[in-house]
């Protein structure tokens, strides 16, 4: 029997990695390529002591922690300090790939047809899933042995062998229990896109939690329930605490048990959670391109809309606490202080900087907005209404339109979240709804230029539109490191987010708003004339 | 008028030419056959009418408008079903056809009830749990409930049971009797041979014959069965002597061969010299004339 139910399990492993054989080292290397190369600039950071500890107290703050994570330690090292700064972040990364890796071998291949066809060859019920797991298990288990030895390698103080192994464990971890989760939604879910959003819907929500947790009091026990929370309790360099590897990896396997005996008991394409029935007759709003395109889009915009919201209501709920942090610390004063700033000018600096990675995240679906077209395209469902009285323009337009909408959408969500959990968290209204609309709308345009570029990379070919996510990538990569770097003023003016002014730490600037606008409204165009020109697939 | 003209129309994808010159002439009210194998260009040529695809060089018209500029205008009086039918997973059925409908612009027939009725299709379901001939119904309802001048069919009925292709077959006899005109591309020569008034036959992006099917039978062979009272034996001798007389054999004392249809007059004076008792001579099926273009 058993043999019956893993039947070529091993051929379809090799065959796993025959598919992957660019996807997946590329996704490798560029996890451990960034969680490494982090590591060389942070002895830039504080080059004395004193430097040192005065980083250490600004770790501690508030808004630090909602970031990113707790302050642990007796005293500070580059290892904590690295810890703190990156662990959160890379783990998110690692998380994404395995919801990428396990999604598209499993719930992918069913919706398209592939595993009809695989299991009604000698293959057993179990292999696919199993040979899944194993590409998936070793896959974490390369970042965590490789990032373990690179961080050790580059003989940074305070970043130990015992250390780097704890937190290159807590990484593979993390990612052990994504690949877990996105098995486990792959077989409750019936479409890919449902099994995604859940997954995806989950890490944001484990990062809420975690944010959250980590504020300190009762609620800690949030980032405990959260694989994220969990992972940064490891302590890396510190306490070395190995019970939280393992407490991840079980949670893994169970996980993996439960999709196991749901895929073994559910009909093969099917999901367990039931379709629902459809209307007979099309609502009066399906009645052309942009009506479907938004009836597409809706759940998708609505998620990021809610995860928008609650990213910005955490941030806003911190302000309280770095009040007090700034009132309470008095090396921060001294330091703030030598500079000219006080404990306001600090927190317009934060805001600024809270809400631009607020935006970064809003970039995501004004460009999936844009993008959408991309996988209409391929599965042939654009020639389909290409083929009726609807033109090649309206196509584009309407879906930069929609990618417009959203775009204001997503920022005034994020202002308003941002301000009520503010308001609410310090008692009264201390910085006010126009800071926090200006500041939004301030960052607009280069929502808008992302949105521009993906319609111009999608006219000229539509395999040039990862390059968006490149830039998106390398944008979050200079607001997060950039001020803390000596990184030139070309490669920050890179990101469209750094050419605007730093609004409400600095007064808002007219000119860069309206450049980045043009070259939104370029771009766009850019997109549709040669969308105009070109084949489609 | 003519409603669909190209001349010498051509496709290149990179190094592979598609299409290899292609003139097709449709005239208003016929149903015109397109037939030929997989690859043969057949998808390549309809997808160019549609504006899809950009031809490389000819040129391409419907209602003497350019395929590719005016492919908006045009696309209002089309009904088109797509050989392979890609649907919305999140859409139901009925929604995906009023969707169809309403985006080609023209207006419903209010044939709508009567056709999901005929093609028994249940529109309450998610398109992505539709089988292959199901979500083949929904592009035909949309495409049949619709008043469009032409109708481009693209190996419309592959996926659909028998009784389904007979509803298909008298859906395309009424829009051609209200005088709309019809593309239909096929490799179902019966389909074909049933419904057309006029067929080109396609391989390897080119045209390699045309006309009515009337027309192409008289370029070619019947089949020939003969029993005669003189010895079959020497009839045998006789016809192979004969010119237009191919593949003739005896089996169990009939006669059987191919005949160039320029022969027969020759070929029956013959016969009726050696004592014909029995004779039927069938003209080829489409199908026959198929493998004989596909054999060269």
């Amino acid at each position: 029997m058993a043999s019956q139910t893993l039947a070529k399990c091993g051929q379809t492993l090799r065959f796993i990695l025959r598919l992957d054989r660019v996807w997946l080292p590329v996704w490798l290397v560029g996890c451990l390529v960034l969680a490494l190369a982090t590591l060389q600039l942070f002895p830039g950071f504080a080059q004395t002591e004193e430097e040192l500890t005065v980083f250490g107290e600004m770790l501690k703050n508030p808004a630090v922690v909602a970031m990113c994570g707790p302050a642990y330690g007796d005293g500070i090292t580059f290892g904590i300090m690295y810890t703190q700064m990156m662990l959160v972040w890379t783990a998110c990364l690692v998380g994404i790939m395995n919801v990428l890796l396990v999604l598209r071998h499993s719930r992918r291949d069913e919706e398209e047809g592939r595993t009809e066809l695989i299991r009604s060859l000698p293959v057993g019920k179990a292999s696919s899933l199993t040979a899944l797991l194993v590409v998936a298990t070793a896959s974490n288990l390369v970042i965590a042995l490789v990032t373990a030895a690179g961080l050790t390698a580059q003989g940074v103080e305070g970043v130990d062998l015992a250390g780097s192994l704890v937190y290159g464990a807590a990484l593979g971890g993390v990612g052990l229990v994504f690949a877990g989760l996105a098995m486990l939604f792959a077989q409750l879910a019936s479409t890919t896109r449902g099994a995604m959003a859940f997954s995806l819907g989950a890490l944001l929500v484990f990062y809420l939690m975690r944010a959250a947790g980590d504020m300190g009091g009762d609620a800690e026990v949030l980032s405990y329930l959260s694989p994220l929370g969990l992972a940064l309790r490891s302590f890396p360099y510190f306490d070395n605490n190995w019970l939280v590897v393992l407490a991840l990896v079980a949670v893994a396997a169970a996980l993996v048990v439960l999709s196991y005996v749901l895929s073994v008991r559910r009909d093969q394409g099917a999901g367990v959670l039931p379709q629902r029935r459809g209307r007979s007759r099309a609502g009066r709003l399906l009645n052309g391109q942009v009506g479907l395109y938004a009836r597409q889009l809706r759940w998708v915009v609505l998620a990021w809309a809610t995860g928008v919201l609650f990213c910005g209501a955490g941030y806003g709920s911190v302000f309280n606490d770095m009040e007090s942090f700034y009132n309470s610390n008095p090396m921060i004063q001294a330091l703030m202080g030598a500079t000219g700033t006080d404990s306001y000018s600090m927190m317009m600096s934060v805001i600024s900087t809270l809400m631009t990675i607020v935006a970064c995240i809003a970039v995501v679906p004004v460009v999936t907005c844009v993008l959408h077209l991309r996988a209409e395209e391929g599965k042939g469902r654009l020639e389909l209404v290409l083929s009726r009285k609807q033109s090649r323009v309206a196509a584009l337009v309407g879906s930069i339109g929609i990618a417009l909408f959203v775009a204001v959408l997503m920022q005034l969500v994020a202002a308003v979240g941002t301000w009520a959990a503010a308001t609410l968290a310090m008692g009264y209204d201390a910085i006010g709804i126009d800071v926090f609309l200006i500041t939004c709308i301030n960052h607009l345009p280069a929502l808008l230029l992302f949105a521009g570029l993906a319609a111009a990379l999608y006219g000229i070919a539509p395999r040039l539109t990862p390059l968006v996510w490149v830039l998106l990538v390398y944008s979050f990569m200079m607001i997060y490191l950039g001020g803390f770097l000596d990184v030139p003023q070309w490669a920050m003016d890179l990101a469209p987010f750094s050419l605007l002014a730093r609004y409400p730490a600095e007064e808002f600037e007219l000119v860069p708003f309206v450049g980045l606008l043009l070259g939104f409204v370029v771009l766009s165009a850019v997109g549709v004339v040669c969308f105009r020109r070109r084949d489609l697939r | 008028m003519s409603v669909i003209t190209t001349k010498g129309l051509t496709k290149r994808f990179g190094k592979v030419e598609a299409l290899r010159g292609i003139d097709l002439t449709v005239e208003q009210g016929e149903v015109y056959g397109f037939i030929g194998p997989n690859g043969a260009g057949k998808s390549t040529t309809i997808r160019v009418l549609l504006g899809i695809l950009r031809a490389s060089g000819g040129t391409a018209h419907v209602f003497g408008r350019d395929c590719w500029h005016d492919a908006v205008g045009i696309h209002e009086r089309i009904a088109y079903v797509p050989g392979e039918m890609n649907v919305w997973q999140n859409l139901s059925g009925g929604e995906m056809i009023d969707l169809l409908v309403r985006m080609r612009g023209g207006s419903d027939r209010g044939y709508h009830d009567e056709l999901v009725e005929r093609f028994d299709f249940d529109p309450t379901k998610k398109c992505g749990s539709y089988s292959k001939g199901n979500k083949q119904k929904i592009a035909l309802i949309a495409a049949f409930s619709s008043d469009a001048d032409l109708f481009v069919l693209d190996e419309p009925t592959s996926g659909l049971d028998p009784l389904m292709e007979l509803v298909f077959k008298d859906c395309v006899q009424k829009v051609k009797a209200a005088g709309k005109t019809v593309f239909l591309s096929s490799h179902i020569l019966s389909e074909v041979e049933q419904l057309c008034t006029r067929i080109s036959v396609i391989k390897e992006g080119c045209i390699v014959d045309s006309g009515t099917l009337q027309e192409m039978r008289h370029l070619t062979r019947n089949s020939v069965t003969v029993t005669t009272r003189t010895d079959p034996a020497t009839v045998l001798d006789g016809l192979q002597a004969l010119v237009g007389v191919h593949a003739a054999k005896v089996l169990n004392g009939q006669i059987f061969f191919h005949m160039d249809n320029n022969a027969t007059a020759s070929v029956m004076g013959y016969l009726t010299s050696q004592g014909v008792e029995y004779l039927t001579s069938t003209p080829p099926t489409l199908e026959e004339l198929f493998i004989q273009h596909y054999n060269q």
